[in-house]
């Protein structure tokens, strides 16, 4: 009985070290590979390139030198043009190249490479989307009201959308120089009750996706904030761009990354990433514009 | 399904047409308390024909007329032996006496069913003395915990009470407490269950190969039976914990007719450190109080009116709460705060067993299960000369699950090779999955606003049809064979769903039996729970529309073999593919208005593994051993890219040993080791600056890597138990004292990893802030001391 005891009290004094009822202790991260990030938008309306090129560094890594300056960055068609994207002293896209009218051909595909010394070299394909004609487009004084139960404006527009998967992203601009230059509209705020329109990390605008009314004509109202008809005559500029799936992936995940990065609760958001041997996105976006 | 009915029944009468037999049948119970016992053996020593009770300690044997030698038996038990000639239809209600020595009972059971005769498989029945005799956190017996050191049967980690069977998640376990459904299992955040360990008889798990008359989840089924109340004689039980205590008891209302049971809990944590907290409102000009708490109340009553027909109430309550209330105790304007939250269920089922005749048995149950949970804050100014004008704005979270059920269930055994079980159920389900309720009121301006946001209520009902049947085909050959209808009716949708069940065990000489198994399950609610922490916010919804029931189909092999009558020994290999398990999306999670049905995704999952397992259930040393090596995969469309991922409670190694021992008659010792691989999270591998909208407006936000959905593993988990118990007979009543300690060697397991930043001074006396990952543990060695006396 009195081994029991003396058993029990010999745990009782082993434990009594200095950080015994510290519940917390460090773990090492997880393992982390330097690679490199690139991050590329390219537009067949405008006509342009821009690249950010840096290195990805450890969840632990103190005041990180990330910014990847010497970089061969080459962005080549299918049919053998190919251009190499200098870099600039001006950010956040320091390879930026504008391309000559054309270049961007609907349908066709490119691939953007980036060599940096010491890394495998990344790339990434990209298909040029194809323009689809808004076929109406209508400016509706009383939009009704939104989800939180506020009036709107409304915009309506159709469309016939082709049969293959497709993806879009729609925005209204507020052109204050009335002179219909989509160069000088800044967006506005964009809200609707249509299921097929989520929000994606370009805050103002709505993502679109068919997959509920795949090559059908398809109507979709949207809300903006309430505006008189006479203001609303030459204001507006309607922008309808065509985006590959992997932007739209892109974008939605980053929105729910960035909404839910500091909330405990939520589950952790990963980027949608289509480099191959990096991380980031290569995407291709056309665009068209009405003024109404 | 018809063809079946009508094969059983061809089979049935031309066995029965083969010879003149009689039926012997009645109840096997403890002759102490009457208590019935579940799955006692009723057998004929001369033919070596027989069965076993049903869940209200019944049998029934079918044999030819000629002598019979009527063995009654039930491990701990003295066995019971009749002889007689059957020469007709004979009731014949054993009542066994407890073994006073180990050693008597390993030789009056020698016939008790071993493990290797079962039909069934992957089946684990622990005595509940068993459980009471493990140590303990807080020596607080918990019929989960001890559930979590089987093999195939994890727990989430620390802190946490719900059951990880085979690969499944906590809603995939149907936890059957007197036949109600249980939805939320868990008090103290997961560290404790429900279940009072005083209240309860039987404990049985089922994890593959389940019988036709269960259904409705994946993983496992887990059947509790409240003791039904001695019917001879007052007793009783009472314990004082260092957190809680307990009491139990149970006696006749009219002497072997009628008897109750009554047994309660209640943790005292709060009471006892209200004088301390009050002190700390004051020194902070406040006045206030914080703390929480739980109870639980199990009750039952049973009347037996005659001996075909007996009624049952049972009833259980159970509610925790957690309280925090402060306001300024100074000034003519004093701010407060109230927060509210709690969580419980209430379970009741009213029963009535009635016997049709001797090989026929009903069982008729009208159940009513409640889950809620509710919490509530409140916050506002208080005018010091007016209470009655204040400002206040409160907001209250409402969610939970109703149901309403009737089961009427049979047991007909028409002859020693068949034990057939068919019967029926509905359940009406009310969800309630989350609402909040916000109200702002300003009286000095006649100001009042309230608004309910959220989720609509959703009513939805669920039937089943079931036949099963226990067939001997050979003295080598048994399978336990049956199928399962299911349907479910929602707004807009039905559903249904056929699953055919089979299991059998082919015997060896040397008892060693091969035995395997087949199942399909299908689920139609689903649970979304945060995984992170064992908090209560679990919502239970139903399949919709657009949510899809859940579907999956197991296959199991093994060996059984008992050695030396004392040893069973048995090893099984498992297969399950799972579809439509439900998660959250990335990025969402708990409290949000959105619909929750565009908060979740649905996926496919398989899980796949090795158990073995070693107990030993007699002698002054018993316990068990178990080992588990196991995989569990997710696959969603919408998560990790479609690729596949490891489930969170994917465990690679998973094993545990329980030893008990009898030193003497007045002092018993007892240890439990577990190990399990860490589980596995998701964490970044590295972050990088720059994720860009696009190029037009330039925004950007520094983004993290993750090369895989769970692609981190926590550290392993294991820990030491260790109990004493000093129990002392005096002249009316017995005194144990239990001393003990939860995780002896103080092993800091996991509980959950967060970021933090350190500070630490530079060799020039600078600081410089540090990113470190860091681990909370939950719980550091915890001793334990418990008085309890029985009566």
């Amino acid at each position: 009985m009195k081994k029991i005891f003396v058993i029990l009290l010999v745990f009782v004094f082993m434990a009594c070290s200095e950080d015994f009822f510290s519940t917390t202790l460090e773990v090492d991260p997880p393992p982390h590979v330097d690679r490199v990030v690139v991050h590329a938008f390219a537009n067949a309306y405008h006509s342009y390139i821009k690249v950010n090129v840096t290195k990805s560094y450890a969840i632990d890594q103190d005041n990180p030198q990330y910014l990847i300056t010497d970089a061969e960055v080459v962005v080549s068609s299918n049919s053998g043009q190919s251009r190499v994207i200098p870099f600039s002293a001006f950010g956040p896209f320091y390879y930026t190249l504008d391309l000559e009218q054309g270049f961007f051909v609907p349908g066709e595909t490119y691939t953007l490479s980036v060599k940096v010394d010491g890394f495998d070299e990344v790339r990434s394909s990209q298909t040029v989307p194809e323009i689809v004609d808004v076929n109406a487009l209508e400016f509706i004084e009383d939009g009704g009201i939104n989800n939180e139960g506020e009036e709107r404006s409304g915009v309506d527009f159709e469309f016939l959308d082709p049969s293959q998967e497709n993806f879009y992203e729609v925005g209204v601009l507020i052109d204050p120089t009335l002179n219909g230059n989509p160069e000088h509209g800044y967006p506005t705020y964009l809200e609707s009750l249509d299921p097929n329109t989520h929000r994606g990390y370009t805050f103002e605008n709505l993502l679109v996706d068919d997959a509920s009314y795949n090559g059908e004509l398809k109507k979709i109202s949207l809300q903006i904030y309430p505006t008189s008809t006479s203001e609303a005559e030459s204001k507006f500029i309607f922008q309808w761009r065509s985006i590959t799936k992997d932007y739209y992936q892109y974008s939605r995940t980053l929105r729910r990354f960035e909404e839910s990065k500091d909330n405990p609760f939520a589950s952790p958001v990963q980027i949608y990433n289509n480099i191959e041997n990096g991380i980031g996105i290569f995407s291709i976006s056309n665009d068209s514009y009405l003024r109404f | 399904m018809s063809r079946y009915l009508l094969a059983i029944a061809i089979l049935y009468f031309s066995l029965y047409a083969n010879g003149q037999s009689f039926t012997i049948s009645g109840y096997i119970e403890d002759a102490d308390s009457g208590e019935k016992l579940i799955a006692a053996n009723a057998f004929n020593l001369k033919s070596l024909d027989g069965t076993i009770t049903n869940t209200y300690g019944f049998y029934s044997l079918t044999l030819p007329a000629d002598s019979v030698y009527l063995s009654a038996s039930y491990i701990g038990y003295q066995s019971s032996i009749i002889n007689f000639k059957l020469r007709r239809d004979t009731i014949i209600n054993f009542k066994l006496s407890a073994s006073v020595e180990m050693e008597v009972v390993e030789i009056s059971a020698e016939r008790s069913k071993q493990i290797e005769e079962q039909s069934q498989m992957s089946t684990i029945e622990v005595p509940i003395a068993q459980i009471k005799k493990i140590p303990a956190l807080l020596g607080e017996v918990d019929v989960l915990k001890a559930l979590q050191l089987l093999p195939g049967v994890q727990s989430g980690g620390e802190g946490q009470s719900g059951l990880y069977v085979r690969g499944g998640s906590p809603d995939q376990n149907l936890i059957l407490l007197d036949g109600v459904p249980v939805y939320n299992a868990s008090h103290l955040f997961g560290f404790f269950s429900v279940f009072n360990a005083d209240a309860i008889k039987n404990v049985k798990l089922i994890k593959g190969g389940y019988p036709a008359r269960y259904g409705g989840r994946l993983s496992s089924v887990l059947e509790i039976n409240m003791k039904e109340g001695n019917n001879k004689e007052f007793h009783g039980a009472a314990s004082i914990g260092l957190l809680s205590s307990k009491f139990m008891f149970e006696g006749p209302i009219v002497s072997e007719k009628t008897s109750f049971i009554v047994s309660g809990r209640r943790t005292y944590l709060d009471v006892l450190a209200r004088p301390f907290i009050k002190d700390g409102f004051e020194s902070d000009g406040q006045e206030g109080s914080t703390g929480y708490y739980f109870y639980d109340l199990n009750a039952k009553i049973n009347h037996k009116f005659n001996q075909k027909d007996r009624l049952y109430l049972s009833t259980y309550l159970g509610r925790d709460r957690f309280y925090f209330d402060s306001k300024d105790n100074s000034g003519t304007f004093r701010d407060y705060v109230k927060t509210d939250f709690g969580w419980g269920n209430f379970t009741s089922a009213l029963r009535w067993n009635h016997l049709i005749n001797q090989k026929l048995f009903s069982n008729l149950t009208l159940t009513y299960s409640r889950y809620k949970l509710d919490t509530g804050t409140a916050f506002g100014t208080e005018i010091e000369d007016n209470p009655n004008l204040k400002e206040e704005i409160s907001i209250d979270y409402l969610s939970g699950i109703n149901d309403l059920a009737l089961n009427l269930d049979f047991d007909f055994l028409p002859t020693p090779n068949h034990f057939v079980k068919f019967g029926a159920s509905i359940i009406y389900h009310t969800f309630k999955p989350g609402s909040f309720d916000l109200k702002e009121s300003i009286p000095q301006e006649n100001y009042e606003f309230e608004r309910t946001v959220g989720q609509k209520d959703v009513t939805a009902s669920e039937f089943a049809l079931y036949v099963e049947d226990d067939f001997e085909i050979t003295d080598r050959l048994k399978v336990n064979t049956g199928i399962h209808f299911s349907g479910f009716n929602v707004t807009d949708a039905f559903y249904h769903s056929t699953q055919p069940r089979l299991s059998g065990r082919y015997l060896f000489d040397g008892n060693l039996s091969l035995k395997a198994s087949f199942a399909t399950m299908r689920q139609y609610v689903h649970l979304l729970a945060y995984e992170g922490i064992g908090l209560p916010t679990d919502l239970w919804l139903p399949t919709t529309n657009k949510v899809k029931p859940q579907d999956s189909w197991q296959a199991a092999l093994g060996i059984a073999k008992t050695y030396k009558s004392a040893y069973e020994l048995s090893a099984e290999i498992y297969y399950r593919e799972m579809k439509n398990v439900i998660a959250y999306k990335d990025g969402s999670g708990l409290f949000e208005l959105s619909d929750w049905q565009d908060r979740v995704t649905q996926g496919e999952g398989d899980s796949y593994g090795l158990e073995l397992f070693a107990q030993k259930k007699q002698g002054r040393v018993t316990g068990w051993i178990g080992y588990t090596l196991s995989w569990s995969n997710r696959r969603f469309d919408d998560l990790n890219f479609g690729k596949e991922f490891p489930f969170r409670y994917d465990r690679r190694h998973d094993f545990s040993t329980v030893v008990n021992f009898e030193w003497t008659k007045s002092i018993s010792i007892s240890g439990a080791w577990i190990y399990g691989t860490g589980n596995a999270v998701t964490l970044a591998n590295s972050n990088y600056a720059g994720s860009f909208s696009n190029p037009q407006n330039d925004w950007s936000t520094n983004g993290s890597f993750y090369e895989n959905r769970n692609n981190f593993r926590m550290r392993s988990y294991h820990r030491l138990d260790f109990g004493i118990n000093f129990k002392k007979q005096k002249p009316n009543y017995s005194r144990t004292w239990s001393l003990g300690a939860y995780n002896s060697y103080n092993r800091k397991n996991p509980f959950f990893i967060y970021e933090d930043f350190q500070t630490i001074e530079q060799p020039d006396g600078s600081f410089k802030r540090e990113f470190v990952l860091k681990q909370s543990s939950l719980f550091p060695i915890i001793p334990y001391v418990t008085y309890s006396i029985e009566f």
